[in-house]
């Protein structure tokens, strides 16, 4: 498994498995909480009385920053837009409590390609503000030489923000990471440099976003972070420049926005399969190290003493009996 | 902190089954085979080619470093996309230019293992067996891939529940820690046994009025059967007794009966589905005998087998559905080796228990995992019990000449028998002091491995 892959793979099977029962006509009983990555919570239970009613419930960490993006009820009005032409979804009128949003699936006309829209709630929610900004910068290219204030922040983790700057010419994304641990900065240092060394080895790829790595933060949002708040050192920054051809088509822009969604965690996960493998590498060097040490053994006849010696029988050809 | 609100993660990682899921949900949101399909050792041909292109690398680096790097950033999505440099040998030489591959990665777990394993290209192996880790490379692949493909969390933010089997050895322990804490950085970890989360999932049933933790557990999967003893949430390990019948024995001795009878599908899968859907405990095989001889038409069944939906077979269940789970109770009609019937061992388990626990170790009889999920499993082996544990009463007061004050001998079964270790977990986990519970990575960089080896047990109201 070398990428994440942006679906939710178990919302995919809980109702691909709810349709199914329904079908049978024994509906399940549903009352599930999944998780996903970042912090992101969702909960699947029954209409009360309905059992051919689903509701499916987000809450994400990202939700209140996402929604201070674009105007006030733009981002539901996006995801209900999203929805809308999904055979068997809808918004659900009230929002579950302790949820963010909440939307309501009938059984009796969901299709497979419903269910696998409503697997992709996550990167769905997040690809508001990069919608937003494709937007923007649709407007923005018609006018050469116009700059944009805008800048979406989406704080998907407690300390880690995603920045997101649309200019006429580009739209650039920048990560701000931090680790939690010593040995994750190591290999995240690796990691990132990597990312922008890659582009420079292999000419095959010139078409992916450029992407820079530093520790100080980014022109582009400088003076945001400025502003708010005093910078400490651990920080990493990693830019993407998005160019036009990353964003054509609708296509292209969801590919685009579910893979620097998923950028933190491909990033994470990556590191600690490295770390999985080194580990087995050191198994497999301390195995063999025993063998070593198990060669070196010397026989068991030498540390015997004279009483011993006694009882061992041997053959004509210098062999021990074993009894 | 944020991983606070996160629902903790519960995996049960078994001999034969897998389940993973959250805590506070009813059942486990996965359950697959522990099993893990990786990447074969390719032919000689390509292993020498390899050892050429190794050595070439060193004279001309950026040529390999390209070559290799169209592997890293191919457009591919699809986790099978490894150039032909990914064999087995190269993972392991000690050769610096074989690591630059990504073949660490290419291996599938669960059922996705065992299609993979269908092809040429892919060889299976299950990390674990008898209950115990015996392959910590695959192991750890397999967590790898259940957190981060399956479950979609980040370990960093939630608390892992795992099990471990009884008797599991405290390195085995630190193994685990080592992993969880190093490559994972999960932010909590507990490791309980299996028996106690067992015993924890019996609280759902009616007849449990105190929420303790003593009780013989008795647990059958597909390998083995278990009967273990739990006193206040410790394992007696000294009286822990094992039984060579499971499900898996079940199974054979259906499919020996249908091949008896010269039925017309013989497979091990249709054995299996006569086990689950027709088998049932009787109260006494000699009367349910001569029921089904004068009246076997009341018997016969049909399983009607659709092969790729083409032909249809027809399969008479018969006598089996009584006989086959009979080999609990009565092993010489199956094996020649092991003759002790199961309500016997129970009670040589607790009556090698310290006296003191022993009346709350008959009371508390819980069964669990899938071999216990036939019916009136639990009524057979309650009544079973309670003539042994009767005459045995019977003749201490005739030996005696005392009064006794009489044991109540209490067999539980509910309704989430067959994942009743995962849901324990479950249960266990969803409580608010679970956290309080967990080591976290904090305690083990300060203290080290050893530090699962001590695990405060839940405090029961």
């Amino acid at each position: 498994m070398l990428q994440l892959q942006p679906q939710n793979l178990l919302v995919q099977k809980t109702f691909g498995e709810a349709v199914e029962a329904f079908r049978d006509g024994n509906p399940l009983t549903l009352d599930r909480i999944v998780s996903d990555f970042d912090s992101t919570t969702l909960h699947i239970s029954n209409a009360e009385g309905n059992k051919g009613l689903l509701y499916l419930s987000i809450r994400t960490r990202a939700w209140s920053s996402v929604q201070r993006c674009g105007s006030s009820g733009g981002l539901e009005e996006f995801l209900e837009a999203k929805y809308k032409t999904q055979p068997g979804v809808s918004v659900a009128s009230t929002v579950e409590s302790g949820y963010d949003y909440t939307l309501e699936v009938d059984l009796n006309v969901l299709q497979p390609e419903s269910v696998v829209q409503l697997s992709l709630i996550k990167t769905l929610v997040l690809s508001y503000p990069f919608q937003l900004a494709f937007d923007e910068f649709a407007q923005l290219s018609n006018t050469p030489d116009s700059q944009s204030q805008t800048l979406h922040t989406v704080q998907y983790r407690d300390d880690e923000n995603l920045f997101i700057k649309p200019a006429n010419d580009r739209i650039t994304a920048i990560f701000e990471t931090a680790f939690q641990d010593e040995t994750d900065k190591v290999f995240g240092k690796v990691f990132l440099q990597e990312f922008v060394d890659a582009r420079k080895r292999n000419r095959a790829i010139q078409s992916a976003p450029q992407v820079l790595f530093s520790h100080e933060p980014p022109l582009e949002i400088q003076a945001h972070l400025q502003a708010n708040r005093t910078l400490d050192s651990s920080r990493r920054f990693v830019t993407f420049v998005l160019f036009p051809r990353h964003f054509q088509t609708p296509e292209l822009q969801f590919s685009t926005i579910s893979q620097l969604t998923l950028f933190r965690n491909y990033f994470h996960y990556h590191i600690k399969c490295s770390k999985a493998y080194m580990h087995s590498r050191m198994r497999f060097r301390v195995d063999s190290f025993i063998k070593v040490l198990n060669r070196a053994k010397l026989d068991d006849e030498d540390d015997e003493d004279e009483e011993q010696v006694s009882h061992t029988r041997r053959t004509i050809t210098g062999r021990k009996v074993v009894y | 902190m944020s991983y606070m609100n996160n629902p903790a993660v519960v995996m049960d990682n078994g001999t034969g089954l897998t389940k993973l899921g959250f805590a506070g949900n009813d059942s486990p949101s996965w359950v697959f085979p522990t099993a893990i399909a990786t990447a074969q050792p390719s032919n000689a041909k390509q292993t020498s080619s390899n050892a050429v292109s190794a050595g070439a690398s060193s004279v001309a680096n950026t040529g390999q470093s390209s070559g290799s790097g169209r592997q890293y950033f191919g457009n591919s999505t699809s986790a099978t996309a490894f150039n032909s440099l990914s064999s087995g040998s190269a993972l392991m030489s000690n050769n610096l230019a074989g690591k630059r591959g990504t073949e660490d990665l290419d291996f599938y777990i669960g059922n996705e293992a065992l299609i993979a394993a269908q092809g040429p290209s892919y060889g299976l192996s299950y990390p674990i067996r008898h209950g115990q880790v015996e392959n910590w490379d695959h192991m750890e692949r397999f967590w790898e891939n259940s957190i981060f493909k399956y479950l979609r969390t980040e370990p960093e933010d939630h608390c892992f529940l795992l099990t471990e089997p009884p008797l599991n050895p405290p390195e085995n322990r630190e193994q685990v820690a080592e992993i969880f804490f190093e490559s994972f950085n999960c932010a909590g970890l507990y490791i309980a046994v299996q028996a106690v989360l067992a015993l924890a999932a019996s609280w759902t049933s009616s007849k449990v009025i105190d929420r303790s933790l003593t009780g013989t557990v008795i647990d059958s999967g597909d390998g083995v059967t278990h009967v273990i003893p739990v006193a206040e949430g410790y394992v007696i390990g000294s009286a822990i007794k094992n039984i060579p019948i499971a499900g898996r024995d079940i199974t054979l001795f259906i499919q020996q009966l249908l091949r008896e009878r010269g039925e017309e599908d013989t497979s091990l899968r249709t054995a299996e589905r006569i086990k689950q859907e027709y088998c049932y405990v009787c109260p006494d095989i000699v009367k349910e005998f001569n029921k089904f001889d004068r009246d076997s038409e009341k018997f016969a069944q049909f399983v009607v087998e659709s092969q790729e939906k083409t032909r249809r077979k027809v399969v008479d269940v018969g006598c089996e559905r009584f006989m086959a789970p009979e080999i609990f109770f009565n092993p010489e009609i199956a094996s020649s080796d092991f003759l002790t019937p199961l309500p016997t061992i129970v009670d040589h388990t607790i009556q090698a228990c310290p006296i003191d626990v022993r009346k709350g170790l008959y009371n508390n009889i819980v069964l669990s995992g899938g071999s216990t999920m036939f019916k009136d499993f639990g009524r057979r082996l309650q009544r079973d019990l309670k003539s042994i544990v009767n005459n045995r009463i019977v003749q201490s007061e005739y030996l005696s000449g005392t009064k006794s004050t009489g044991v109540d001998v209490q067999v539980i079964s509910h309704r989430k028998q067959r994942n009743a270790v995962w849901f324990g977990g479950s249960l266990l986990a969803q409580t608010a002091e679970f956290k309080s519970y967990c080591h976290t990575k904090k305690d083990y960089e300060e203290i080290g491995p050893e530090i699962v080896r001590n695990f405060s047990l839940f405090n029961m109201v």
